[in-house]
């Protein structure tokens, strides 16, 4: 911007209006009740799984002074594993685990997605043609193949980190499409032209006026992805092409359960499976709560 | 051996006179609880006339052809146990019985340079569809087997052992005499399979197959993807679709003696030991003899009704190997500390006696505990015991030393650190590694915890790509190949790359004689040259279940033999409960 | 019409064409089969494999060539083969499961049994998601509303291995409980089973409704969402407002008018939602042992069989575009504010 006094009036008038509105968007999402407990949940999940194992006696390793198989009691509140293993520090463990994964699936994903829609949008012409060529490429692509695939190609230990860029690199698309279609409306705005006649970069608008004006549709994206990515790394270490010792996840503890659903080491797989619906109920809860509180329009359908 | 044909004749005797009555009366029924002290004669009870049986096997395979590498696997082996012309059986006390349906006696030893053996066939032994079994036949065995272009071109035999030690094979009426090339002498050319394949179907089909190599090849391949309608076993199949399952009906054609009961087999394929308890549970199968055991099904048995279970040492066993070719581990000293500092008891303890509560460490790398060639030379190292005083020890007197922070160094100062490799699919394995990474940890040795992708063992190994590693071997009752194919410098099997001269001429003795007992004893040699170059610990034999439903009699688990439960199929029943 | 699908499907080919290759060289290089399979050949036989067995595995799986060359030749099957590779010539090529193990009798007889559970599947949720979104959208907010919601949340946010692992249990307790073998836990049919179309289908039954029931309310969820926004939007536009303005019973105006409309956007999600159950059959397919598409290329990567996971990815590959075809065909048909020239 030029060093002029009408465009910084302009500027802080629109650092109200934007402040105004995020508030409005809380007022909005603070109504939503499910969305709000829901948060919560998430919340005291979150910390269950990054503060918890400071809190807690035993870690996630097998050690000689627990006795294996023990049912759920004071001592082991989700019991004990055949190695020896207490279920509740493996519990925070694997959450911890599957959470990372998530969380950098969900920034990852996005960062990826939103730039490529953004340039695709931007540009439009042939960049667009080629790059939404390439998308389609990616969509025909079985996902749980080609990542399960990649994680088979590590000679080493798949780590959650592994994982989580495996899952990141493929599970952009559908943000890139949200966030492309967003941009292409958005591109013939006026404020778009005023940057560019003000001498912008591509760069610099992209980054600073076309992807801050959907952060909309990316919010509730990332929420999406989250349990998305939940829902995938358990279902490829299931698989057993997902994450792999020393490393651990919600998925893998299942896994270890077998079917032990109705007899009487049960908690070895409800309590990872709970903990996996949980994570996803409220994410898709919180997701849904932001639309709501962001999209204006469809709340007006809805009231 | 001799003491074993005794006792197998016996049993035919009882056999044939059951039909005239024999047993009647006798209400010994036993179960498998009994296969600990009585492994071959555990579960044995009066059969009733007909019945069904449908077995689990827990994978598929992808070639009905046996000699090929595509169809060398245990599943279509134990899937094909109805009707495949095997040479003999190994029971559980590790005893060979010859093959019943095939022949009159048991292989002869005619002259020993060069070796020859000579095969009487039974009376009558045939393929099922009226032929009799010939000498062609068993060259049609050589001849796949034989991995020469000039017999056999483009043709993948899993093995050539013997075929490419075969000089020529010539038939008398009902005998038929195997020579060997002057080369051969090993000590079990008894158990030698000649069989394999019927040479008329493949004549039939219009395979030239003794003149032109490549019509061999083609006759293989026509072998491999066709279902099996001929057979040389009690049993005869009706249905069948790769991988998926056989289903089997008697054999009136049979020339064995035993009596079969049955009047429907099938062998179907559930993948996972999970799925196969369900299904047992659920009632769609009647039992299963899975290539592996886990406490998690065990828990799943013990409450079903109906189902009888047995653990025992299986088909393979545990170890832990050292990669020669580490810049530490090449060092003997080290490696021996190594193997002190791991403490076997307490790893197996955790692992493989969750599903055997009397599982013993395996202290012999070729013979099992109770072989009657079983010989300890490791008790005496110390390795394996977790010891770390005594690792400590055998450090300190080749130079080692300790910095402040109690990390291990070489005599040149070198930190050390290594790798333990395990296949991510075997929690045992996966255990194994956790404890021992504690365990060198006292000793002051950092080490990483490297996972094996399910489909990568065999690459990890290949490239030498582990500091240790923690797999298994089979371990068939037949030894004298295995030392060469394990120590060998020469071998491709070698992983380690141990290059030992004084092992290697120990190795080469035991292929010196045909005599057993010499040739365990040449063996024994290896072994304890082996332990005291530190290169293999041995764990267990890995435990494996076998799984019944309580109405199936003579139903009963077998480690030596490579078809396991099925090894006597023809006694298989279902209990006669008047 | 017909330009327009021939242009579409023209248009396939260059997608196919980036995904194969971009599949090919990821699994491609991620593997080395010869040396697994050597090793597993040694395990069981105890004895080290011949030099000439190795060499011949390695021609017969065409390894002995690089990495684009062996694309290249899969593709076309131009140049040195054995006549049994070339997509192009109608060959899918070796699988290193060995010769019997043809891939195209696999894949052909695999998609049928894949597409039988796929299809039930979708087609009941797709039932249920309508009735569910309908009910949703017409008692908006009510606790009717709020129930049907969480219960779909519920599902939308349930590993389907977990749902597959539990209802697998389930369905034994319940045979426990009534004595006899009800549900079927592991297969598609009985061993050996043969008879007519309908004969197969009834001996199936027993295996179909477990995985069918779990491979159903994996899906619902997200098009019952999908419904009731639409109905929502369509009850709240101008000419339902008109109809009930005009005194239209309030159940006529629900049928005639916002229903018909409001399906548009289900029945064009449909053919998606069919792919889509492709993905869930792989995960249901392990559980139950059906010897679908699905467990076949799960296999396929942990053996490292290129050519069978490209085999794959080509059919489910060429079955999403179709869908998504199909989609756009029937989004045309529908609704008639769109022509495609």
């Amino acid at each position: 911007m030029s060093n002029t006094a009408a465009p910084r009036l302009d500027a802080e008038a629109m650092a109200t209006k934007e402040r105004g509105q995020w508030e409005m968007v809380a007022r909005r999402f603070f109504r939503h009740r499910a969305a709000v407990v829901s948060l919560v949940i998430f919340l005291v999940i979150v910390l269950f799984a990054y503060v918890g194992p400071f809190l807690w006696k035993w870690d996630y390793k097998i050690h000689s002074e627990i006795p294996s198989w023990a049912s759920p009691s004071l001592d082991h509140p989700f019991g004990t594993d055949k190695a020896g293993r207490d279920m509740l520090g493996a519990m925070m463990q694997a959450t911890k685990q599957s959470l990372n994964v998530a969380l950098v699936v969900a920034i990852g994903s996005t960062v990826i997605g939103a730039l490529y829609g953004a340039v695709a949008g931007f540009y439009r012409g042939w960049v667009d043609s080629v790059l939404m060529r390439f998308l389609d490429i990616m969509f025909v692509i079985p996902f749980l193949v080609i990542t399960g695939a990649l994680a088979g190609a590590i000679d080493t230990s798949v780590r959650w980190y592994h994982m989580a860029i495996i899952l990141a690199v493929f599970g952009w698309t559908s943000i890139a499409r949200a966030v492309r279609a967003e941009v292409l409306s958005l591109r013939e705005k006026e404020f778009i032209e005023a940057a560019r006649s003000a001498g912008g970069s591509d760069w610099h608008i992209i980054t600073k006026h076309l992807i801050p004006n959907t952060m909309s549709v990316i919010i509730v994206s990332v929420t999406l992805q989250i349990a998305f990515a939940i829902l995938s790394e358990t279902t490829l270490s299931f698989l057993g092409l997902g994450i792999q010792s020393p490393d651990t996840s919600l998925g893998l503890l299942i896994e270890a359960a077998g079917a032990s659903a109705f007899n009487e080491h049960w908690y070895l797989f409800y309590i990872p499976g709970v903990m996996i619906i949980l994570i996803a109920l409220t994410i898709n809860f919180i997701g849904d709560g932001l639309r709501d509180a962001m999209d204006p329009r469809q709340t007006m359908v809805r009231r | 051996m001799k003491r074993h044909h005794m006792a197998a004749v016996a049993a035919f005797a009882c056999t044939t006179l059951a039909l005239a009555g024999c047993g009647q009366g006798s209400t010994a029924t036993s179960s498998l609880d009994d296969c600990v002290t009585e492994p071959a004669d555990c579960n044995t009870g009066d059969r009733a006339e007909g019945g069904e049986i449908t077995w689990a096997v827990d994978a598929g395979w992808s070639s009905w052809n046996q000699n090929t590498a595509d169809g060398n696997n245990a599943y279509v082996s134990l899937a094909l146990a109805g009707m495949w012309p095997y040479t003999g059986q190994f029971d559980p006390d590790g005893e060979f019985i010859v093959n019943e349906g095939l022949f009159a006696s048991e292989p002869e030893l005619v002259s020993e340079s060069p070796v020859t053996v000579e095969y009487t066939l039974k009376e009558g032994a045939n393929w099922g569809d009226g032929t009799e079994i010939g000498v062609d036949d068993f060259i049609y065995h050589w001849y796949a087997r034989s991995g020469d272009e000039s017999l056999c071109a483009g043709c993948t035999p899993a093995t050539t052992t013997y075929g490419s030690q075969v000089a020529s094979i010539e038939g008398d009426g009902n005998t038929v005499t195997v020579t060997y090339v002057d080369s051969y002498h090993s000590a079990e050319w008894k158990y030698e399979e000649v069989l394999s394949l019927p040479a008329h179907v493949a004549e039939a089909q219009g395979f030239d197959w003794k003149n032109d190599p490549e019509q061999m090849a083609a006759a293989e391949l026509y072998f491999s993807e066709t279902t099996p309608t001929w057979t040389t076993g009690p049993y005869k199949v009706t249905d069948a679709s790769m991988g998926e399952y056989v289903i089997y009906e008697p054999n009136e054609d049979w020339a064995g003696d035993t009596d079969v009961t049955l009047d429907k087999l099938t062998f179907r394929v559930i993948e996972g030991i999970e799925n196969i308890v369900t299904a047992l549970r659920n009632g769609e199968i009647d039992g299963s003899s899975p290539f592996s055991a886990t406490a998690e099904a065990i828990t799943q048995l013990e409450t079903a009704e109906g189902v009888d279970y047995s653990v025992a040492g299986g088909p393979n066993w545990e170890h832990i190997d050292l990669n020669t070719r580490n810049e530490f581990l090449q060092d003997v000293a080290l490696r021996t500390a190594v193997f002190q500092a791991i403490d076997l008891e307490n790893i197996i303890e955790r692992t493989y006696a969750f599903v055997q509560s009397d599982i013993e460490r395996k202290n012999n790398h070729l013979f099992r505990n109770g072989s009657e060639y079983y010989e300890d030379h490791l008790t005496a190292t110390g390795q394996g015991t977790g010891d770390i005083e005594q690792a400590r020890g055998t450090l300190e007197d080749a130079g080692y030393t300790w910095d402040g922070d109690g990390n291990l160094l070489t005599p040149d100062g070198d930190q050390v650190t290594l790798d333990f490799r395990y296949l991510e699919t075997r929690e045992s394995r996966k255990i194994t590694g956790e404890l021992t990474q504690a365990t060198l940890t006292d000793l002051g040795i950092d080490v990483e915890l490297r996972a094996i992708a399910p489909d990568a063992l065999g690459t990890v190994l290949a490239e030498a790509d582990f500091d240790i590693i923690n797999f298994g071997w089979s371990s068939d009752p037949l030894f004298v190949g295995s030392p060469s194919q394990y120590w060998s410098s020469e071998s491709g099997s070698n992983f380690g790359h141990l290059e030992d001269p004084e092992l290697d001429a120990l190795i080469e003795d035991i292929n010196g004689t045909l005599d057993m007992d010499e040739a365990a004893a040449r063996a024994n040699e290896a072994v304890k040259r082996v332990i005291e170059d530190a290169y293999v610990l041995p764990i267990v034999d890995a435990p494996v279940m076998v799984m019944v439903s309580d109405r199936l009699v003579n139903v009963r688990d077998n480690w030596a033999s490579q078809q396991r439960a099925a090894y006597n199929i023809a006694e298989w029943g279902v209990a006669d409960t008047e | 019409m017909v330009v327009f699908i021939i242009r579409r499907t023209l248009m396939m080919i260059p997608v196919l064409l980036g995904a194969t290759i971009l599949c090919f060289a990821l699994v491609d290089l991620s593997n080395d089969p010869v040396q697994d399979r050597v090793f597993e050949i040694e395990q069981s036989t105890g004895e080290p494999v011949p030099q000439s067995t190795i060499d011949a595995l390695e021609s017969s799986w065409y390894y002995d060539r690089s990495v684009p060359e062996r694309y290249w030749i899969w593709l076309t099957g131009l140049g040195d083969t054995n006549g049994d590779i070339g997509l192009l010539q109608g060959k899918w090529g070796p699988s290193i499961e060995g010769s019997a193990m043809d891939i195209s009798y696999e894949v052909s007889t695999r998609f049928w049994i894949t597409l039988r559970l796929v299809l039930f599947a979708t087609l009941a949720s797709i039932g249920i998601a309508i009735l569910a979104g309908v009910v949703s959208a017409v008692k908006q907010y009510s606790r009717t509303d709020y129930t049907l919601t969480f219960v779909g949340f519920l599902f939308l946010a349930m590993p389907v291995f977990w749902l597959g692992s539990l209802f697998k249990e389930g369905a034994v307790q319940i045979n426990k409980v009534l004595g006899s073998t009800v549900f079927q836990t592991y297969g598609s049919g009985t061993t050996g089973f043969r008879g007519n179309g309908w004969e197969v289908f009834v001996d199936s039954l027993p295996f179909l409704i477990v995985p069918t029931l779990v491979l159903m309310l994996g899906g619902y969820a997200a098009i019952s969402r999908y419904q009731r926004a639409s109905m929502l939007e369509v009850m709240n536009s101008d000419y339902v407002r008109l109809a009930r303005a005009k005194g239209v019973r309030n159940g006529t105006v629900m049928r005639r008018h916002a229903l018909r409309t409001a399906l548009i956007p289900v029945a064009t999600f449909a053919p998606l939602a069919l792919s889509g159950a492709m993905g869930g059959a792989m995960v249901t397919e392990r559980i139950f042992g059906w010897r679908g598409l699905g467990v076949y290329s799960l296999d396929a990567i942990n053996a490292g069989d290129t050519f069978a996971v490209m085999a794959y990815v080509l059919i489910s590959g060429v079955v999403v575009l179709v869908g998504v075809l199909i989609s756009d065909i029937l989004y045309g048909v529908l609704d008639p504010r769109i022509r495609y020239e």
